[in-house]
């Protein structure tokens, strides 16, 4: 079975609801949240993928979290994976809820990764710059990381601008391991 | 080094630096959603193209394979500890290649190209060839018409082989299927002299590191490596690079053959190149199919095999060729060849097993080995019964189609009656004499590993064989005869080998062969 395919349907489902109640905002603000969650808390992944833990207590977790936060669309849509065992594909899913709603509002995910913490001028400059080389208007999440030395990361979609000093390093060191080498 | 200076090496780095491009470029990235096993899922990289090299974070490289809704499946080429979940995967935009040149040569590589005989970097100027290139075309082509001689007699006259051709030896393990690859780079080793090279390539793939290291030592030995590649990907590296090491030796082969060179390449072996294929087809959760090989392993291989050609004579049609690289457009010729010996193993003597029946569906001819002959001493254990070539025939040097022309015939007629002889009754005086010079040449036609003998010798020796000029010679004393006898002919009949080397055959040279061979007959009889 082509496992691709369960994430983008199910993605899909809940994009069409959620256009339907007009909820598409509201659903979208907990996808992030849960998406980012995910990608920051391997526990909680390791906890809906675990067959040990029982659908049940799956459930009452996920309610006690997130029952006052979400909406109640977003509430069901969980209750509907841990019925049907798809909860490992939550990730995929919200992934792919994403890109839905990036094509149809044509507002693209931006992550802005730099070296120094920036003051709102410098990211009104960063969000032109999207709008001149992406050709749309982007939500850019930003985040600040010592380890680039200076310059910055943007990463549009799966589109990624490399201006960091780190980087550019990494490569001079690789050229000069090269010449050495031969 | 010795005589390097500080002061130049900092002017070096300074030229290099100078040349270093600090403007950020615009990537295309992924990221890693799950890896493992030699695989990763990549979500992202919506624009990759199936085949293209990944690289990330880590510096590791990965070839796309498997292009699904919402993520992309890729093969890793390098350690897996390395890459985490979340990493970053950026597309190179190109596809998977290997740099090939004429300093290849005696040198021993990975999949990548990589060198692994710790004898420095390739030396020369290399081109870029794609591991997966489109096999050339119908109009490229020309029929085989050369010989490739492996320098042993039961092949070169019963099965003979021709250059463009796919020959698969199959057999057991320990039968000697190797060796009669080794020996036939090893019998190159004439052409080279000659100024007419036949580029041999070694393929080695999911071997054991000291085997390999054996092999290259047995070419070095006979000084065959100056000709020769040796392409490994040993038992421990990961699946993907075993299965693409015979993508790789094609490339080189590729290369040789279009510059208008004739080139042999052996695949040791294929099997355990679809058992690696399997690996990664499982992993990326492709469908099963027979023996739980993937569906698609008839076309891994035959597009493989194909690539094997001789090309068209005239070089204004081989400049036309299909999907040549455009690195090596400048260097195309006519009348390369690449020929192409695979080797199967098989289980008990199955033939009849999903990759073998494969494999000989798709080549053009098959050398049989078999354990009970290895056994009995019959060495090279060729059973010449089931062996064909299906093309060869027509690349045998007019001479050796003669001598040799019922050979096959005569032997099987003599396999025949030696089983009947078995039970032991009386033989009237036909049946005995078909079974005296069937034994005979079958002693004519063992021969040791690592010495192969050239065409003319081969034709001289035969001739006594087919022509029943050794019945009165023991069968324990053929191969003293044999040796005696080739003695004879280049002491004093050096201008006979010569004329039977070019091919001819004429009732001059018949005679002096007959006289020659009764001359040494005398000494051998009681």
């Amino acid at each position: 079975m082509n496992e691709s395919q369960i994430s983008v349907r199910y993605a899909k489902a809940l994009f069409a609801a959620a256009v339907e109640r007009k909820l598409l905002e509201a659903v979208k603000k907990d996808i992030d949240l849960l998406l980012q969650l995910l990608q920051s808390q391997p526990r909680l992944k390791e906890l809906l993928a675990s067959p040990v833990v029982k659908t049940s207590e799956k459930k009452s977790f996920l309610d006690k979290i997130f029952k006052d936060r979400f909406n109640e669309l977003t509430m069901d849509f969980l209750h509907l994976l841990l019925k049907k065992n798809r909860e490992i594909y939550l990730l995929e899913m919200c992934l792919n809820y994403q890109g839905l709603y990036g094509k149809l509002t044509g507002i693209k995910y931006a992550h802005l990764i730099t070296a120094v913490q920036l003051d709102e001028g410098q990211l009104k400059h960063f969000n032109e710059l999207i709008q001149v080389h992406f050709g749309s208007k982007a939500e850019v999440t930003t985040k600040f990381d010592e380890n680039l030395l200076g310059g910055f990361i943007l990463r549009v979609e799966d589109r990624q601008l490399d201006a960091s000093v780190s980087t550019q390093l990494k490569k001079m060191r690789r050229e000069l391991v090269n010449i050495i080498k031969n | 080094m010795a005589g390097l200076k500080p002061a130049e090496v900092s002017e070096i780095l300074k030229q290099q630096l100078d040349g270093f491009k600090t403007v950020a470029e615009l990537e295309e990235v992924g990221t890693v959603l799950q890896v493992g096993d030699g695989i990763a899922r990549v979500y992202g990289l919506s624009n990759v193209q199936s085949n293209e090299m990944v690289e990330f974070d880590s510096g590791v490289m990965g070839i796309v394979l498997n292009l699904e809704e919402d993520n992309v499946g890729c093969v890793l080429l390098g350690p897996t500890e390395k890459i985490k979940e979340g990493d970053s995967v950026k597309r190179s935009n190109r596809i998977a290649s290997i740099q090939v040149g004429e300093g290849l040569l005696g040198r021993v590589i990975n999949t990548l190209g990589e060198p692994v005989d710790g004898r420095g970097p390739i030396a020369g100027k290399l081109y870029e060839m794609p591991l997966e290139r489109k096999a050339p075309g119908v109009i490229y082509r020309q029929p085989v018409s050369e010989p490739l001689q492996t320098g042993i007699k039961a092949i070169d006259s019963m099965i003979p082989i021709g250059r463009g051709q796919r020959e698969l030896i199959i057999g057991d393990r320990q039968t000697g299927k190797t060796t009669i690859a080794i020996d036939t780079i090893i019998n190159q080793k004439e052409f080279f002299k000659k100024g007419e090279p036949v580029y041999c390539i070694y393929v080695a793939i999911g071997q054991k590191g000291s085997t390999v290291a054996n092999i290259a030592k047995t070419l070095q030995e006979h000084g065959a490596m100056d000709y020769t590649v040796i392409v490994m990907s040993t038992a421990s590296d990961p699946a993907a690079l075993q299965f693409y090491a015979p993508f790789a030796g094609a490339a080189i082969g590729e290369f040789f053959r279009d510059c208008g060179h004739a080139a042999l390449i052996v695949y040791d072996d294929l099997s355990k190149q679809a058992v690696s294929y399997r690996e990664v087809s499982l992993l990326l959760r492709r469908p099963p199919g027979r023996e739980a090989y993937p569906g698609d392993i008839f076309y891994l291989h035959s597009r493989l095999l194909e690539r094997a050609a001789k090309i068209n004579q005239t070089e204004a049609v081989a400049k036309q060729m299909n999907d040549i690289p455009e690195s090596i457009r400048h260097l195309v010729k006519g009348g390369g060849s690449l020929t192409a010996l695979p080797i199967i193993e098989t289980q008990d003597g199955d033939v009849s097993a999903y990759i073998p029946t494969n494999v000989i569906s798709i080549t053009d001819g098959q050398i049989f080995l078999e354990s009970h002959l290895f056994n009995a001493g019959i060495r090279p254990a060729i059973n010449v019964g089931i062996s064909v070539s299906r093309v060869g025939g027509n690349a045998q040097i007019k001479a050796m189609k003669k001598v040799a022309g019922t050979l096959k015939l005569s032997q099987a007629e003599f396999r025949e009656l030696e089983a009947f002889s078995k039970f032991g009754s009386d033989l009237d005086a036909a049946t005995k004499s078909v079974l005296e010079k069937g034994a005979r040449n079958v002693e004519i036609l063992k021969q040791g590993s690592a010495s192969p003998m050239t065409v003319e010798e081969q034709i001289a020796i035969l001739y006594c064989g087919t022509r029943g000029l050794l019945m009165d010679v023991p069968k324990e004393r053929i191969k003293d005869f044999e040796k005696d006898y080739l003695q004879l002919l280049h002491s004093q009949y050096a201008d006979l080998l010569l004329q039977l080397s070019r091919g001819e055959l004429n009732d001059e040279i018949t005679q002096t062969l007959e006289q020659a061979a009764k001359k040494t007959v005398q000494n051998f009889v009681y």
